[in-house]
């Protein structure tokens, strides 16, 4: 919520997160952006097998890069760049890669904590327990909600069972 | 002898012949379902696919066909939202966007 009150956005509404991370100084490119990437490279994420990744955060010094697969969903789009946005405020340890010279990825690892720990945080930031809370007192439902805060109607769903506002609202209305 | 790391897979399934994915997977340490995408042809992360080396009784080494670049930089780190298991092209486009923006970093700082 402080996050939120800094950047002037209330709890009941939509955080852009590009906007966020570049005022963490984070650089925001999808494939086409990244200078000197060969078109099969581009094709192979975009085309051939988009499905397989979402984004990657590479920091070189103080720089820190995020590559966003913008061929998924806006929506998708936000919850990605935020969850990467949550593995940097988290601290989370990178993970190491090792690229051998057939050109061939290998990541050191790629601990299911952090991931889920990053789900929570970016979901918590993307739609607040009070926001959620609010809207619904207004009589959105899970779409309406979902529409406001610019969020996948899943993320939504999931934020409201996570939350049990649904729960909290029945016991006092 | 060399092998590619697309025959990790095929590696995989002999080693254990008559055993289910879901024995091999338990005795290795790793889920059933990356077992299976390793199996057929996906590559895993470096603890997996250590993990199943291991297992194998194989030298790394041997399906990497090589050490890993000698470059004089220090390897990347990222965060990367993933499948837990990609295709070996899907593996290499990504090294290669990662090496292209830490390339683009340093081009950058040294304006």
């Amino acid at each position: 919520m402080e996050t939120r009150g800094r950047l002037g956005i209330p709890s009941d509404g939509a955080i852009d997160p590009i906007t966020l991370v570049e005022s963490k100084g984070c650089l925001v490119w999808t494939p086409q952006d990244v200078p000197e990437l060969d078109i099969c490279h581009i094709r192979q994420l975009t085309i051939s097998d988009p499905d397989s990744w979402d984004a990657v955060t590479i920091k070189e010094g103080n720089c820190t890069v995020i590559v966003i697969n913008n061929t998924r969903p806006a929506a998708r789009q936000s919850n990605t760049i935020m969850h990467e946005w949550a593995h940097l405020e988290l601290k989370h340890k990178p993970s190491r890669v090792d690229q051998f010279e057939n050109g061939l990825l290998l990541l050191s690892d790629y601990p299911k904590e952090f991931e889920d720990e990053a789900d929570w945080l970016s979901g918590a930031m993307l739609a607040p327990r009070e926001g959620l809370l609010s809207l619904r007192r207004r009589g959105m439902d899970d779409a309406q909600i979902a529409e406001t805060f610019r969020i996948s109607s899943q993320l939504a769903t999931w934020r409201i069972r996570m939350t049990g506002i649904d729960r909290q609202f029945s016991r006092r209305y | 002898m060399s092998l590619q790391i697309q025959e990790l897979g095929a590696r995989v399934v002999k080693h254990r012949g008559v055993n289910g994915v879901r024995a091999a997977a338990a005795e290795i340490g790793v889920s059933p379902a990356t077992l299976s995408r390793v199996e057929n042809g996906h590559v895993p992360d470096l603890a997996t696919f250590a993990k199943i080396c291991e297992w194998l009784g194989e030298d790394p080494a041997v399906f990497l066909g090589l050490e890993a670049s000698g470059a004089v930089r220090p390897p990347p780190t990222v965060h990367m939202r993933k499948k837990n298991t990609t295709s070996v092209d899907t593996a290499t486009a990504l090294g290669a966007m990662i090496v292209a923006v830490q390339n683009a970093i340093i081009a950058r700082e040294e304006l």
